[in-house]
């Protein structure tokens, strides 16, 4: 399991590195020139000349890539923000945590509401609650982020002062924002446990246990969900994911100040070694989650355990010339 | 199991309590600061929402027209400028200029005291040109002074040498700040200066968290009096609806910029008062790519002008929260001849535009690309010009970008006929206005075509006259000729500013382009 996992840590390198260069390259082709927005349009030619050469912006591509990774591989240093001279590090260190916070919130309230509901409808499948659920599931999906956050507000921040309107200032204000982004992936995570279920439900082993007089409620959550949680964990792993990443609109809506919204004003004002840092830590961040998907994987079906144990004790029984003739 | 299942439940316990502590900052303050930014306003704080984070509080920074509300928060400058364009004094009392005009003798007001207590000097103010010149935008204003053969006179006066005439060198100093030397020199850097800078305004930045908000808190010291209310809140919400909607809970105190809608909501709910008085200075309007052949023509810049009906955009794309303007000054403007409200040639009228495009040689019509950017009012008057010209036999292809994008073309390449360009700062003595932003492409362009070097050269006389009659009068025979011959952008609409604010706050002054909380108080 440990090789696995580092094995796992090691594929990420070259994947970060392919995402360096493809964000690297995008900002580099894309039109707007950083000094002229940072100094605006009161700058001289020759003050422009002297900021870009300062952040090395007059130097060749290949220069300006190859000094940006070796800056990340020898001092971990990712650049220092245009707009505001600090280190990209900090800023995101900075609000990294708020955007992580509110993506595990989402990922709770969206795995619990999604799973329960998808049971429901899974055990009442064909009935009024089944289809009353897919509607909803549907209506889920299709609302827009913005919409329902505007409206969140108006419901329970105007008009019922339950909530505060915006902000970031403590557990009250991350309600609003959790269940504006919870309830749109809760569709999802309903529409995958519902169909993940109703593929268990139909198996041998779930007629069975029923014929020997099993109660319902334990044929659903021991012998049917459980089986059924591959998938599950799938969706749920990606919704955390998504909502890590695609928290902007959220976060412009409720003004928190997250990752999404320091990307969002970075790349608006072409701050490019703010963007470069923000989607990096991003794109780890995804694949991260991916690789507690894949160890999640292992924890709850024995089967895909027994399969990391097995190949372990296979490597360790080799005859030594099984060995010698895979090393020649 | 038993273990499974207890593990199960401290990990859900720990996640709890890392979402409950994670959600208690957003950043660096670990904190959100005096009275709490979200906590709406307790009787000694007020919240004044911005639509974004200046990211460093250097001077020229807060000059922008999203910051204008804090602006004299966080620096003193030494004049300041009202609605009329005329100058009034702050850091600096009183002047004399040199007899030919190359130098100044300023008299600092005395007994301005800095954050830290240290009494501010001349060599304090000196040093605030210097360093202000070199760390912001606007220090290119700051090109007339001879800082080798400028002195310290004593610590409250200061002597200025120009290196040229510049009529206009007051307001060259309404974007610099004054700062403490001894404070910038401690520094690492400059940017570490600017993230919470020595100066000698009426609040002190105690807290900032990126993204979020700036903590403010009254510096009794200062000398135009110790501000009466405690703490100023500076909330960033980029969401103007949002923003309404925190004024009608009680979460904002102040709100800018609004626009007609917002503002007549805002208008309508309990306990909130609106202000529309500030001078308008921003102008939205339509620059034209003189290195195009048709543009080139001033009878196809003429036909343009005459096709468009401004009180038509007025209405629809700016939603009545703006008026059409009719000279390339705003009527805040110095100079601004009041002749043009009747006189105006270029009213709408497609017959008279069709004529002037049959007389440059286009009767059989002609395809023009315009260049507009994310704002979505901007957007709006692309498609309403598009209409418009299509009645007089232009078709206009809408091409849309980011700001960014849209701007880096016009600067850097030609590859664009018309674009739609928002400014502001259109007050006041505004010749440096009309050089940078109006002058956008004029400027860029005015190397590569005849009519270039007329416009700049009306622009060089101004700056050159020292006395403000004669200025007013180059002015006004400036937009005769811009008028009549040259019309490289379209005047286009001076858009209305409406603010709204809490009215249990009283006392806010608001002499000009500024807003001085100093005797402000909540009832």
């Amino acid at each position: 399991m440990l090789r696995y996992i580092i094995k796992r840590i090691l594929t990420l390198i070259p994947v970060l590195f392919c995402v360096a260069f493809l964000i690297f390259t995008m900002m580099y082709m894309s039109r707007g020139d950083p000094a002229t927005i940072m100094l605006g349009d009161q700058a001289t030619e020759e003050q422009l000349a002297e900021w870009r050469a300062v952040r090395g912006l007059d130097k060749p591509f290949w220069e300006q890539f190859g000094s940006y990774i070796w800056g990340i591989i020898t001092r971990g240093d990712f650049g220092i923000s245009y707009k505001t001279g600090q280190h990209v590090t900090q800023s995101l260190l900075e609000r990294f945590p708020t955007t992580f916070v509110l993506a595990v919130a989402t990922c709770a309230i969206a795995t619990v509401f999604g799973v329960l509901l998808g049971i429901l409808a899974a055990n009442r499948q064909g009935t009024w609650v089944d289809n009353l659920l897919r509607v909803l599931g549907m209506a889920g999906v299709s609302i827009p982020i913005f919409w329902l956050g505007l409206l969140m507000i108006i419901w329970f921040a105007v008009d019922r002062h339950w909530f505060p309107v915006s902000g970031w200032y403590g557990p009250r204000y991350i309600v609003l924002p959790a269940l504006t982004m919870g309830l749109t992936f809760t569709a999802n995570i309903m529409r995958t446990t519902r169909s993940s279920m109703l593929d268990c439900i139909r198996q041998d082993y779930v007629i069975t246990a029923r014929a020997k007089g099993q109660k319902e409620s334990v044929i659903t959550w021991h012998h049917v969900l459980r089986n059924a949680l591959i998938p599950i964990i799938t969706a749920v792993g990606n919704v955390f994911g998504i909502s890590l990443c695609g928290a902007v609109i959220t976060e412009q809506v409720f003004s928190i100040p997250g990752l999404g919204s320091l990307m969002i004003n970075a790349i608006n004002t072409r701050d490019y070694p703010l963007v470069r840092g923000s989607v990096l830590l991003l794109a780890a961040s995804f694949a991260v989650v991916n690789l507690l998907v894949d160890l999640l994987y292992a924890f709850v079906d024995p089967r895909i355990k027994a399969q990391f144990v097995g190949s372990a004790r296979r490597k360790k029984k080799q005859p030594p010339q099984a060995k010698e003739a895979r090393q020649a | 199991m038993k273990l499974r299942k207890h593990l199960a439940l401290v990990l859900c316990l720990a996640m709890t309590a890392t979402l409950f502590a994670g959600c208690g900052s957003g950043g660096n303050g670990g904190g959100n600061g005096t009275g709490g930014a979200g906590g709406g306003s307790a009787k000694d704080t007020i919240v004044i929402v911005t639509s974004g984070d200046p990211g460093r509080l250097r001077s020229d920074n807060l000059n922008s027209l999203k910051e204008i509300p804090f602006n004299r928060l966080a620096y003193d400058y030494l004049f300041t400028r009202n609605g009329k364009g005329e100058f009034s004094p702050c850091i600096c009392e009183s002047f004399e200029l040199d007899g030919d005009n190359l130098g100044v003798t300023m008299h600092l007001r005395k007994g301005v005291k800095f954050h830290d207590g240290n009494t501010m000097t001349a060599d304090d103010v000196l040093a605030s040109l210097y360093y202000g010149k070199q760390d912001t935008a606007s220090g290119s204003q700051l090109d007339f002074i001879d800082f080798d053969n400028s002195k310290v006179v004593d610590n409250d006066t200061l002597y200025l040498k120009f290196n040229r005439i510049n009529g206009v060198w007051q307001s060259s100093f309404l974007a610099i700040g004054i700062i403490e030397r001894s404070a910038y020199e401690a520094a690492a850097s400059p940017d570490e200066f600017y993230l919470n800078p020595m100066t000698t305004s009426a609040y002190v930045l105690q807290n900032w968290v990126s993204g979020d908000s700036l903590t403010f808190k009254a510096f009794p010291d200062h000398w135009y009096g110790a501000p009466k209310i405690e703490n100023i809140i500076v909330r960033v919400i980029s969401e103007s609806s949002v923003a309404l909607m925190e004024l009608q809970t009680g979460g904002a105190d102040v709100l800018f910029n609004l626009s007609l809608a917002n503002y007549e909501s805002a208008c309508n709910m309990e306990n909130v008062t609106g202000y529309d008085e500030q001078p308008p200075i921003i102008n939205v309007f339509l620059g034209c790519n003189l290195e195009n052949e048709a543009l080139s023509k001033p009878d196809v810049r003429k036909a343009i002008a005459c096709a468009i009906d401004w009180d038509a955009i007025c209405a629809g794309a700016f939603d009545g929260a703006a008026v059409p303007c009719v000279s390339p000054l705003g009527r805040n403007a110095l100079g601004f001849d009041s002749k043009w409200e009747t006189q105006y040639p270029y009213a709408y009228n497609p017959e008279k535009a069709k004529e002037y495009l049959a007389a440059a040689g286009y009767g059989d019509g002609l395809a023009l690309r315009v260049l507009v950017d994310e704002t979505p009012s901007r957007q709006l008057m692309a498609e309403q010009l598009s209409n418009m010209f299509s009645a007089v036999g232009i078709t206009l292809t809408i091409d849309k970008y980011d700001a960014a994008t849209t701007d880096d073309i016009v600067a850097n390449s030609s590859d664009y006929d018309l674009y739609i360009r928002g400014a502001y700062n259109n007050s006041g003595d505004i010749v440096t206005f009309l050089r940078t932003s109006m002058g956008f492409t004029a400027i860029n362009v005015e190397a590569d075509t005849e009519q270039g070097p007329r416009y700049t050269g009306y622009l060089e006389r101004i700056s050159a006259e020292m006395d403000q009659d004669a200025r007013a009068g180059l002015y006004k025979e400036f937009q005769e000729d811009f008028i009549n011959n040259m019309m490289y952008w379209m005047p286009g609409v001076q858009m209305t500013i409406y603010s709204a604010y809490n009215s249990s706050i009283e006392g806010i002054e608001w002499p000009g382009e500024y807003w001085i909380w100093n005797n402000a108080y909540i009832k």
